[in-house]
């Protein structure tokens, strides 16, 4: 599992690129003789050649906060929806009437600000790719947006390897989805409209156009990402939000667009793929501009980091 | 910044790459350290590494001057046509092809007789591997996608070919070569994605070569190849790699190449096995070599061995963490 770093310096015609484990890479990074000299003398010989758009800054704009403890119910009716949104495996946090939160494995609500869309919705007709348990939907309709949120019927709908498929299903892993989506938009009193419809066969036949598509911690998951990029782009009239999840790893490479398989083992991600993967097929699936937003952790349940990108992509 | 060329040295724990751009490539070569030393040194290790990974010097491609009249005919047919691949015909003449398997064949690995096995070549195009198999006894069926407008091609460049129209119908080499070799193998027109045993039946050998870099979804391809092949069965995946990734040996990477030149993704040979596996195959190596193309590129190909694993391929070789 030795994942190596490489370092490229440019010094006139001569580029040295040297490649050490990631183990080492983060010593030597840590140490106070690279701080002091080695990094201000490369930023200096590098000076500013980054030439990957959106590339300025790095930093992280979200810095995770814990995640929320569940209120205790108070009231009579906030006990009623707690009985009714029991039972459901969450993936959203939502936030419903009566002080009632959903305990879910994402929590996007204090990182809205960081995807780039517009406060004020209203008049916009907006499409959500795999919507889930909503999150996404019922914020753009809160911002006033008109909303069709396509998502699977099922699990068993999802891109599995193909030899995978008999121990999906024997393993109980065959659910049916939008059970959470339902009882959300029922208690949020939504109108939100959901259809199940996948993002492989997505085209402006089935639900017209949108002003705006948005499609967040989905391409990981797809064997052919690209195809989904392609369709979004048929749909969108004015651009779409792509926010996903890239691999830190990769970045160091920025002329190579670089993507880790990851479909090995006991998993339901396909790819990792560097930022610039994304940016480049945002590019071949023909969006004419792609801006990058922000770069973020998102604030999850999951064990490890998950580094997203969020891209604004003109139609 | 456009690299002309990119030397590697491993120094303990340490890899130093040096590359250097167009103009200092030729300060270098013209200076007399490099002629007189440098350059003779790096010579005679190319040469001992060449006959030790199988390198071969691209030679001529150019078909051989035959004399007789029956060779002068089959001339004029193959002259009205663009070749991929260089194969040997009757009387001497063979085909100008964009790819030369012939000396390379050996490191395939296809079994010296191949006399009662059926055989599966995927994406055929002229036929030279369908023909080798046939020539080994296999009874041979050769796939190929029937129209170029069916390739996997990024859906602008698609809908411009399709507005040029005309026709883009495949194999008109392969019929040809077909019936001048006097050849049984059946060319079916099927994409590998709609591959299956309902469709061509199973197979106890199943080659895909060239073929998974031209692919947006080449996973898809090596799972229908698992899904035709016989237990106890062979998958050969021959496929170009990118051995600048080479060095990431426990991570499974690809580059994303935007099918600019016609190829979507270069993966390392760590990613191809790994696919391989996920797609139900236990896997071998068996070779590393050039590909003699006429190529502006040198093409690094690797020769995979797949044989059906009994159990799924969850089991994995440490590549990749998923999550």
């Amino acid at each position: 599992m030795a994942l190596v770093k490489e370092k490229r310096i440019r010094v006139g015609g001569l580029e040295f690129a040297i490649t050490m484990d990631a183990a080492r890479a983060e010593r030597l990074r840590k140490s106070p003789a690279y701080a002091r000299l080695i990094r201000p003398a490369l930023d200096r010989l590098q000076g500013a050649s980054n030439g990957h758009a959106g590339r300025n800054g790095t930093a992280w704009q979200g810095v995770p906060p814990r995640l929320p403890q569940m209120p205790a119910p108070a009231t009579p009716e906030a006990r009623a929806i707690l009985d009714r949104i029991a039972g459901v495996e969450w993936y959203h946090t939502i936030d419903l009437p009566h002080g009632v939160t959903t305990p879910g494995f994402v929590d996007h609500r204090s990182q809205r600000h960081l995807y780039g869309l517009p406060d004020d919705m209203r008049g916009m007709r907006v499409l959500e790719v795999a919507c889930f348990d909503g999150f996404w939907s019922f914020e753009f309709e809160r911002r006033g947006a008109e909303v069709v949120a396509i998502d699977l019927a099922s699990t068993a709908q999802t891109d599995i390897p193909r030899n995978w498929m008999d121990v999906f299903y024997s393993g109980g892993f065959d659910k049916p989805k939008g059970e959470g989506f339902r009882i959300a938009k029922e208690l949020l009193g939504s109108k939100v409209r959901r259809e199940v419809l996948s993002v492989h066969d997505l085209g402006p036949e089935h639900f017209g156009e949108f002003d705006m598509a948005f499609c967040s911690d989905v391409l990981l998951h797809l064997r052919d990402p690209l195809r989904a990029m392609e369709n979004i782009w048929r749909v969108t009239k004015q651009f779409a939000i792509f926010a996903d999840v890239y691999n830190p790893e990769l970045e160091a490479f920025k002329n190579k667009a670089l993507t880790e398989f990851c479909m090995v083992g006991e998993t339901d991600v396909w790819w990792r793929p560097s930022s610039t993967t994304l940016y480049l097929m945002l590019h071949v699936a023909r969006f004419s501009r792609v801006e990058e937003v922000s770069r973020f952790k998102l604030n999850s349940h999951f064990e490890g980091e998950i580094p997203k990108v969020v891209y604004k992509a003109y139609h | 910044v456009i690299l002309v060329r990119e030397k590697r040295l491993n120094l303990g724990h340490l890899q130093v790459a040096v590359g250097i751009d167009a103009d200092g490539v030729e300060q270098i070569r013209r200076s007399l350290p490099y002629r007189g030393a440098l350059r003779p040194a790096l010579r005679y290790l190319r040469r001992l590494t060449a006959s030790a990974n199988g390198h071969h010097a691209s030679g001529s491609v150019a078909p051989v001057q035959p004399d007789s009249a029956e060779a002068a005919a089959i001339r004029r047919q193959i002259e009205q046509l663009d070749w991929y691949h260089t194969l040997d015909l009757p009387h001497g003449v063979s085909t100008p092809g964009f790819v030369d398997h012939r000396s390379q064949v050996p490191f395939y690995g296809f079994p010296d007789s191949m006399h009662g096995l059926r055989a599966l070549d995927v994406a055929t195009w002229d036929g030279f591997w369908a023909f080798e198999m046939e020539h080994r006894g296999a009874d041979v069926v050769a796939i190929d996608i029937p129209s170029w407008y069916e390739a996997d091609i990024p859906r602008l460049q698609l809908e411009k070919i399709t507005a040029e129209g005309g026709d883009r119908t495949t194999g008109r080499g392969f019929a040809l070569a077909h019936k001048l070799l006097g050849s049984r193998v059946q060319r079916e027109p099927l994409s590998v994605y709609e591959l299956t045993p309902e469709r061509a039946g199973t197979f106890d050998v199943v080659l895909i070569s060239d073929l998974l870099i031209h692919l947006r979804d080449p996973q898809r391809a090596l799972e229908s190849a698992f899904s035709v092949t016989r237990p106890g069965g062979l998958v050969i995946v021959a496929e170009p790699y990118n051995p600048d990734l080479e060095a990431f040996r426990g991570v499974a990477l690809t580059q994303f190449l935007s099918f600019a030149a016609v190829t979507w993704w270069m993966p390392s040979t760590t990613t191809l096995r790994a696919m391989m596996q996920v797609a139900g195959l236990d896997v071998r190596e068996l070779a590393r070599f050039r590909l003699k193309a006429r190529a502006e590129v040198p093409i690094h190909k690797v020769v995979l061995h797949g044989r059906p694993a009994m159990a799924r391929a969850t089991a994995n070789s440490g590549a990749g963490t998923g999550g």
